[in-house]
């Protein structure tokens, strides 16, 4: 059959499902193509991915959605980068990952001129980029009068994921025209080329032309139903559990401007700041460690982090994920998004984000016959393994460079069969080079290579430069300076002036941005 | 502008000078910003952003309106008949080609007189609206033009009084921004100055009556409350893109 698909049914009602929902009901007009969501009344959302990355700002201004009423929705709070403590050594030492390019990122690498110390011996992102010391004051990165979703230094948000899936569901219901459908899906009618046909319900089958699988950690029907092999990555990247706990804010509730990830002896510690509570989880390999081993080191940085009774007060919960993804995501007319198609530890908060590219990629290429859609599949499986093995590669890169010894689990992290070769080559060509736009191979690119530095330098890699032969070394060494001492100058200019983040995020609700 | 092309404004070398009424990129209205003055930022407020700009040779920031977000760019010139979408339109803009100079006469008192740029697009031989009536007295137009330059005149010094204070009292903060246009495309607003409202707040009770007392307190709320515009420059960008 050629007619042009007009009928695209998603299954899953948690944030993957909605936020494709959102942008494909804000891209498509619906008298030609119809959007409905199924969603089962009998299965909780999981609610991963508290964190986002900058491109949410804009998928929500694509969405019709104001940033005003986004922040009040969901507790939002704004997101900076993400603070590291503990991953290189054990004992304290801090670097940052900020949004907020190396200042003249796209006309000079200073990178080069930091690793020659002709920038001072500050660290590498308080040296390039001013978000540094905005951070490390707890300051929002934009002032009030600073219209929605532009910013004076990028950001991401810490969100309420219930509360996210339930904001976006209203405005693609009421707004957007996406059809609804609560119903249990009890089995799958397949067409003679082994398309789906029809979900069957309990309120009836739903028939359609483009299958969305958002159905979560089950993958109900790319998983389930055609059964595409699932790729563990736990030889990569060993951590399979984490047990979270939701902290109300204490006497002292100041918002975190960052992720904060603290390294502990058997895995990490994230700390995500909302407006009316913190999320904290330790995330850790079972391989390495039970959850009561896990316990203890979950205890301590509650109480340092100013929760008096520690882990008593909380009853954690244990989530267990499989580490890696499926060997494909669009199969014959179904494509899985969010944790259907695959979930890796959320180090540096990729969940989100890659529903966001999916949901663009499907709405920008939506196929307009049938058979235009095995090509459609092809490319968009080919542009996702390769973001899954950037991402992959990205997290892997903050072992490789630990140089904690304390435990088995750090100690194996670094062993070479547990490295993709890819990483190992790119970090053996930085051991004399700094990475840079040469590095972004494709404009698709998970991780600027700007990412790269902050968590190299960040993580005291060492690359041996050599003298420099440039013909122009002197003017480019020049214009380093100058930068360097426009970071400077912003630096104290923002310091100086912009709001702390909790009264901005009060002032942003109560009166609006540019308000 | 150069002052050699501004001629003394008279009824014999101008009689047949014609002005052009309409706004238009190429008439020269395409500008980013206009300088606006303490009289009539209550009735710009609701309309454009007025922020604040340190310009060469002053010695604190001066107000202005924000027209468009990048150089040469007016977001409010339109097709329409006057060419200009709203009602309200600053005065350093409804001017036009004319200025207030001063002139020593004879007995050496220094007086106002008018100017006017001979060399502006506005102003011609062929079209538009005579200056002067065939009597030579002032036309219309002219006439209203005075009345703008002698209200400009007039609020120039308290305008300059009150940028001054703010910047003593640093009420003043850098606005810088970057923004995403619906096309993807990435701009970066820099170099312009809006009022911290943290440090507003934090006035004491004589400052701020003596901010009243000096007319400086309705101006400074005008221009917090403007700062909401930035919001339709933005809007009005994304309709062109």
């Amino acid at each position: 059959m050629n007619a042009s698909p007009h009928h695209i049914v998603i299954l899953g009602g948690g944030t993957a499902g909605w936020l494709v929902a959102g942008v494909l009901g804000a891209e498509f007009d619906t008298s030609s193509i119809k959007v409905t969501l199924i969603e089962s009344p009998t299965t909780p959302a999981i609610g991963v991915g508290e964190g986002t990355w900058p491109s949410m700002k804009s998928t929500l201004l694509k969405i019709g959605l104001s940033e005003r009423m986004f922040l009040e929705e969901c507790s939002a709070a704004l997101k900076q980068g993400t603070h590291f403590k503990n991953w290189l050594h054990g004992k304290g030492e801090t670097y940052y990952h900020p949004f907020t390019l190396p200042h003249g990122f796209g006309e000079i690498n200073l990178a080069d001129h930091w690793i020659r110390g002709h920038l001072g011996d500050q660290s590498f992102a308080s040296s390039v980029t001013p978000q540094f010391a905005v951070c490390e004051a707890g300051l929002a990165p934009k002032q009030l009068s600073v219209p929605e979703y532009a910013y004076t230094l990028n950001y991401g948000y810490h969100l309420d994921a219930g509360k996210f899936a339930a904001m976006l569901s209203a405005h693609a219901v009421n707004n957007l025209g996406v059809e609804h459908v609560l119903a249990d899906v009890t089995a799958v009618t397949s067409r003679e080329n082994g398309d789906i046909e029809a979900l069957v319900t309990d309120k009836g089958p739903i028939a359609g032309d483009l299958f969305i699988d958002c159905s979560g950690f089950r993958s109900v029907l790319l998983g389930e139903h055609y059964n595409v092999p699932f790729v563990s990555q736990r030889h990569v990247l060993f951590n399979d559990s984490a047990l979270a706990v939701q902290v109300p804010y204490g006497s002292d509730s100041k918002i975190a401007t960052t992720t904060k990830s603290t390294a502990h002896e058997a895995g990490w510690i994230w700390d995500i700041g909302l407006q009316h509570r913190r999320g904290v989880g330790a995330v850790f390999s079972s391989a390495h460690a039970s959850a009561e081993a896990i316990e203890p080191q979950l205890d301590t940085y509650l109480k340092e982090s100013g929760s008096a009774s520690g882990l008593s007060e909380f009853e954690p919960r244990l989530i267990r994920f499989d580490p890696g993804y499926r060997a494909s995501f669009w199969h014959k007319n179904c494509v899985a998004v969010g944790l259907s198609a695959g979930f890796i530890e959320p180090l540096e908060a990729s969940a989100l984000v890659l529903v966001e590219l999916s949901a663009r990629s499907i709405a920008q290429q939506f196929p307009k016959t049938r058979q235009q859609m095995g090509t459609v599949a092809q490319r968009f499986n080919a542009e996702f393994l390769q973001r899954w093995e950037q991402i992959i590669e990205f997290l892997k890169l903050h072992y490789v460079l630990s140089q904690r010894d304390d435990s088995a689990y750090w100690i194996e992290h670094r062993q070479a069969a547990s490295v993709p070769t890819a990483l190992t080559e790119k970090l053996a060509d930085w051991c004399h080079r700094c990475p840079w736009h040469l590095d972004e191979r494709r404009v698709d690119e998970m991780f600027p290579s700007a990412s790269y530095q902050y968590v190299l330098y960040g993580m005291n890699f060492k690359s041996e430069l050599g003298k420099d032969s440039r013909r122009h070394s002197e003017a480019s060494l020049a214009r380093a300076h100058a930068l360097k001492a426009e970071v400077d100058a912003q630096s104290s200019r923002y310091l100086q002036h912009l709001p702390c983040h909790r009264s901005l995020l009060d002032k942003a609700i109560a009166h609006g941005f540019a308000g | 502008m150069t002052q050699e092309h501004l001629a003394k404004l008279n009824s014999i070398d101008h009689a047949s000078l014609r002005i052009a009424r309409k706004y238009s990129e190429g008439l020269g209205d395409n500008q980013m910003t206009c300088l606006v003055f303490t009289t009539e930022m209550r009735t710009l407020q609701g309309t454009y952003p007025l922020l604040m700009q340190q310009i060469e040779g002053h010695p604190a920031p001066l107000p202005l309106a924000l027209l468009g977000l990048e150089k040469s760019e007016n977001l409010f010139l339109d097709e329409s008949d006057l060419g200009w979408r709203t009602e309200t339109i600053p005065l350093m803009m409804q001017k036009g080609p004319f200025y207030i100079a001063k002139e020593q006469d004879s007995t050496g008192v220094t007086r106002n007189i008018i100017a006017l740029d001979e060399r502006h697009p506005k102003l011609g031989l062929e079209s538009g609206e005579r200056l002067f009536s065939d009597a030579g007295g002032y036309g219309d137009h002219l006439e209203r033009i005075i009345g703008l330059l002698e209200t400009i005149e007039a609020s120039h010094p308290h305008t300059l009084e009150f940028s001054t204070m703010l910047d003593a009292l640093d009420l003043i903060t850098p606005l810088d921004f970057k923004f995403t246009l619906n096309d993807g495309s990435a701009h970066t607003l820099t170099g312009f100055l809006g009022i911290d409202e943290e440090r507003l707040q934090r006035l004491s009770e004589d400052t701020l009556s003596s901010l009243h007392q000096k007319g400086f307190l309705l101006p400074l709320f005008m221009m917090l409350a403007s700062q909401s515009q930035v919001s339709r420059l933005l809007a009005l960008k994304n309709d062109k893109v």
